[in-house]
């Protein structure tokens, strides 16, 4: 048994065809977000932006293509502990994610 | 000093202390020791301080790469250090300029779909697929998509660059041993406050004569990874995160179990 055919091992994603590619997707509770600009800061994937009022902005994903690669670094800034990740990337094809089980944090308790 | 290299005294969490009566009264559910926390708590850092290292502190650090683990204890590494600002301001415009190149072609997101042109992309993506796979992972492709548009810098403006070099002689797999002397380079500059980020597509650099005099990459030496190091900006550590579980397979008593 493979986990992967033959046929899927050859084939590559379509990065801008979302049945082909789900990219990380973070949950923002716009009640916690002063809209501090941290996450924004330091993306990896470049996908947040503030939008608002002047003085009521909040964080949210770019419209268009995100290629935000589920790195939860925007948690591990955020102050206000209102922004965290709740699906990871995965595609199909040669890039489908093997053996994995839901995002968690460090766990002490097994 | 940082809190965690404050800690890290504190408690005396250096091997010789830890005994193995110390061990065995560590109960499930007790909370993460300093060095379990310093881990947990590394991120990779992508915004610098212009603030300069201290070359002491770089030293220091270089000295606890020095005694990573190694195959046959061959130690297949050679370290260069780039403290020019300059100068790593020019390496982040060659890779910059790499990216473009390859991203232009194969960059078939640019256009719409049905057209003649994504057609022709994407064919040259397939073909390059079959040639270097990885590098067409649809993670790399966007981050060389977002260097190309100067939406993102290579090695993220860092006042320094570690460049750990491979020696191709090394014994049994020399990129393995390269992995663990950046992990004790990384997690000691992580004990000390500092922030670092490793980059691959540093590699570049390995394929380009100039840059290869320059940086003095020699045969039998080849560079395939970069670290990046800086004072971090705002607070990128005080969380961890969360990430998959993995499933793993766990053979005990001759029974297999899977676990998560």
């Amino acid at each position: 048994m493979t986990l992967l055919t033959k046929k899927e091992m050859k084939r590559m994603p379509i990065v801008d065809d979302a049945s082909e590619a789900q990219f990380g997707v973070v949950a923002i509770d716009l009640d916690k977000c002063n809209g501090c600009k941290m996450c924004t800061i330091i993306c990896p994937g470049n996908v947040l932006e503030v939008y608002g009022p002047k003085h009521d902005k909040k964080a949210r994903i770019k419209e268009g293509l995100s290629l935000c690669l589920s790195c939860d670094n925007c948690h591990a800034i955020c102050e206000h502990d209102a922004i965290t990740i709740v699906q990871a990337y995965d595609f199909v094809g040669r890039y489908k994610q093997l053996n994995r089980g839901a995002p968690s944090q460090p766990r002490l308790k097994y | 000093m940082s809190d965690i290299a404050k800690e890290a005294f504190d408690v005396k969490i250096a091997g010789t202390d830890q005994q193995e009566s110390k061990t065995s009264e560590i109960e499930e559910g007790d909370p993460w020791n300093t060095i379990e926390d310093a881990f947990l708590k590394r991120r990779s850092i992508r915004k610098f301080k212009k603030k300069q290292v201290p070359a002491h502190l770089i030293r220091r650090i270089l000295e606890v790469g020095r005694f990573a683990p190694s195959q046959g204890n061959c130690q297949p590494w050679k370290f260069v250090v780039v403290r020019d600002r300059e100068m790593i301001t020019e390496m982040e415009n060659f890779c910059a300029d790499m990216c473009r190149k390859i991203n232009g072609p194969l960059d078939y997101t640019a256009h719409k779909k049905g057209t003649f042109a994504r057609w022709r992309s994407e064919s040259i993506l397939k073909l390059f697929a079959k040639w270097q796979p990885s590098t067409v992972h649809p993670i790399p492709f966007g981050a060389v998509n977002l260097i190309a548009k100067n939406r993102f810098k290579v090695f993220h403006h860092p006042p320094t660059v570690i460049i750990p070099l491979m020696d191709t002689r090394g014994i049994g797999h020399p990129e393995v041993d390269l992995g663990i002397v950046g992990t004790n380079i990384v997690m000691a500059a992580h004990s000390l406050g500092l922030g670092t980020c490793w980059v691959g597509l540093a590699s570049f650099l390995n394929n380009s004569p100039e840059w290869r005099e320059r940086l003095g990459v020699e045969e039998p030496y080849s560079l395939v990874e970069a670290i990046s190091v800086g004072y971090v900006l705002g607070k990128p550590m005080q969380n961890t995160v969360s990430r998959e579980t993995h499933e793993t397979l766990w053979i005990e008593d001759g029974i297999k179990d899977l676990i998560y």
